[in-house]
């Protein structure tokens, strides 16, 4: 079961809920992820192992992924963006589940008519950067291995 | 504090009372109303030390963290929500001479410079290579990079580049126990740089960060348009960005504000100014806001002001500036009047003139603040009528939409007040009502499903309303960071706290 915000194109999933069945569902009301290729998994699991082939941020810095979530420890109200202290999103995208679990999440949906449709890129892509996302979780530097450890430790 | 002057002779410690008094607070207004009712550095903190190395910094925090001493970490004291409120034990931590580029990398469009780096000049520095950090925050004459990242800024061309935490690539911290670290960002984790960013010195104190630039516009395109009403221009502002269009500039001001924006400049004047005729006339006006407010939100009034305003700049190196131009216009014109380029230049020209009107104001008693606050595009009408709502109760209230984004809007409201009547300076009663606007206002954005901080930060006029914003689980996971980071709670104790 999804929830659409036609205004304001988002999507409201569950984290169980299929990537690939997501897509079906947004197609009906011809909206799209825009994410290539869809992986064969769960919105959770897709966006904790990091959100592979969903447009890269740094193209359009306007334009983020996650509004809004909820997960087994603490929900965020879908925001265009918010400056309420740490992103608690640092410790959801890319994690694996080391921290919390996603139970559901607010997604960024296009058009599918304006899918892609940026005149221009919006910025430069910085070397090393794709327009896609398409590393998996890379290596942690010393530093944030032991800070996320301390974390843990704390959570 | 004897400890801190073996330090060596390249960190400066200062205990003397100017000092301490001007390190005392940072722009909270109400703050100014204290000063204003002669209650001068009553947050004075015990001392100042300007470090001038990102080691001198690991000193100074290891030392305080042997000792319990809190630090409160200082960029230009432009916050306006009290991230800064020292306490005689506290020792505030000035970054400015920690001011460095340390490298501008033209290939990889990529600077790393240093906290304390103040942002029109470092800026202008970039502008020199041909390139752009394409962050422009009203403050940007007195405000730094540090500060910038502390409280998760936005900038006037966010719509092109984004906010602050869309331009760092990576940080350099020192984490409350005195420890260096490299933080890389990710934009899809993992990354601990979200969490460094707008923390407001609460889990590290930034030293240094490494931003990505873009090479500077070239060609520029300037449109304005008249709206029949404020729902009109922000349906243009949604379909603008949601179509794909991402003008550097797109900013919509309600009537009253368009007169404003319109008018668009700050006088010049120098000295002080006594209250004439324009100030008792602005304090009749301010002891019946509501009044005022429902008569400007009248047909009439809407007519006579001449509508709303939105104003569009669009950044680029080519040709392709026009096109955008062109798709802007098709979309504004479907239900506003194009008022040609003059209204955007002048915006333009004048883009960090309005922070600067609110002194002669406070001087002549009255007082004026800013609330910047956002929501999707399904929630904004409500968050618009609810805030204005409740502050219009107490004081006159503007808005403008100053940051938009494919899902949803930042609303920046402006209020001014006046103290009861017959009163003409600050007092408690005044504060009272200051505090009573606050508390209302946070209240809506709550109720209509917004954020209460869009890129102010929370510091702590707002905490009190941070776990509307997060419930209960998140305030844990903020605590669990601070825990991680900043295990003796040494770092700005009191920021973010509820």
């Amino acid at each position: 079961m999804i929830q659409l915000d036609h205004e304001s194109l988002l999507v409201h999933a569950r984290g169980s809920e299929r990537l690939a069945d997501l897509e079906i569902a947004l197609a009906k009301d011809s909206l799209t992820l825009d994410v290539d290729p869809i992986p064969d998994t769960t919105v959770a699991a897709w966006l904790e192992s990091g959100a592979e082939g969903a447009r890269s941020a740094w193209l359009d810095p306007a334009d983020h992924l996650v509004a809004g979530i909820t997960t087994s420890e603490f929900s965020m109200r879908p925001a265009p963006r918010r400056a309420v202290g740490p992103d608690l999103l640092s410790l959801v995208l890319g994690m694996g589940g080391r921290f919390v679990h996603i139970e559901s999440v607010w997604l960024r949906v296009h058009r599918k008519d304006a899918a892609g449709n940026i005149l221009r890129p919006a910025a430069e892509t910085p070397p090393s950067f794709g327009p896609r996302r398409s590393e998996r979780i890379v290596d942690m530097t010393d530093d944030e291995r032991r800070l996320y450890d301390a974390i843990k430790t704390r959570v | 504090m004897e400890e801190l002057r073996d330090f060596p002779n390249s960190t400066l410690l200062s205990s003397d009372p100017a000092d301490l008094a001007f390190y005392s607070r940072d722009l909270w207004p109400r703050h100014h109303m204290a000063v204003r009712s002669g209650n001068v550095a009553t947050h004075a903190p015990k001392a100042v030390v300007w470090p001038r190395s990102t080691e001198e910094v690991a000193r100074v925090v290891r030392w305080a963290a042997e000792r319990r001493v809190a630090l409160v970490p200082f960029g230009a004291g432009s916050g306006v929500c009290a991230g800064v409120l020292p306490t005689p034990q506290t020792l505030v931590v000035d970054l400015k001479r920690l001011s460095a580029i340390r490298e501008i990398d033209k290939a990889k469009k990529t600077v790393t410079v240093e906290a304390g780096a103040m942002g029109l000049p470092f800026e202008e520095t970039l502008e020199r290579e041909g390139l752009t950090l394409g962050h422009f925050p009203s403050s940007i004459l007195c405000s730094t990079v540090g500060g910038w990242v502390a409280a998760r800024s936005a900038g006037q061309a966010s719509g092109r580049y984004g906010k602050i935490e869309d331009m760092v690539l990576a940080l350099e911290c020192v984490t409350g126990t005195g420890e260096i670290v490299r933080l890389v960002h990710r934009p899809y984790g993992p990354s601990l740089v979200p969490a460094i960013i707008g923390s407001e010195g609460t889990l590290a104190i930034v030293t240094a960060a490494q931003l990505r630039l873009h090479r500077a516009p070239t060609v520029r395109g300037f449109a304005s348009w008249s709206m029949p009403s404020m729902r009109e221009g922000w349906e243009t502002m949604r379909e603008m960005f949601q179509s794909g269009l991402r003008p550097a500039v797109l900013r919509l001001y309600d009537p009253f504000d368009s007169v404003l924006a319109r008018s668009g400049k700050a006088r010049k004047r120098s000295g002080h100014r006594k209250p004439g005729r324009g100030t008792a006339a602005l304090r009749v006006i301010l002891k019946r806001p509501q009044a005022i407010g429902d008569l400007l939100d009248s047909r009439a009034a809407n007519v006579a002001l001449g509508g709303a305003l939105v104003v569009a700049i669009f950044d680029g190196q080519d040709e392709g500036v026009w096109s955008e131009v062109a798709r802007a216009r098709a979309i504004a014109e479907r239900t506003g009047k194009y008022e040609g380029e003059g209204p955007a230049r002048k915006w333009l020209a004048h883009r960090y003139s309005v922070s600067y009107r609110q002194s002669p104001l406070f001087a002549q008693g009255l007082f004026v603040d800013t609330m910047e606050v956002a929501a999707t595009w399904s929630r904004l009408e409500a968050l618009y009528d609810g805030v204005r709502r409740a502050i219009g109760k107490r004081a006159f209230v503007m808005a403008h939409m100053s940051h938009a984004y494919p899902d949803g809007c930042c609303i920046y409201f402006s209020f001014a007040g006046v103290a009861a009547p017959g009163k003409q300076d600050w007092d408690a009663e005044c504060e009272a009502r200051y505090d009573a606007i606050w508390r209302d206002a946070l209240a809506a954005a709550v109720e209509a499903g917004g954020t209460i901080a869009h890129h102010h930060g929370v510091g702590r006029s707002k905490a009190s309303r941070l776990g509307d914003e997060l419930g209960r689980g998140g305030l844990e996971m903020q605590h669990a960071l601070k825990r991680a980071f900043d295990p003796h709670g040494i770092l700005n104790p009191g920021a973010l706290q509820p």
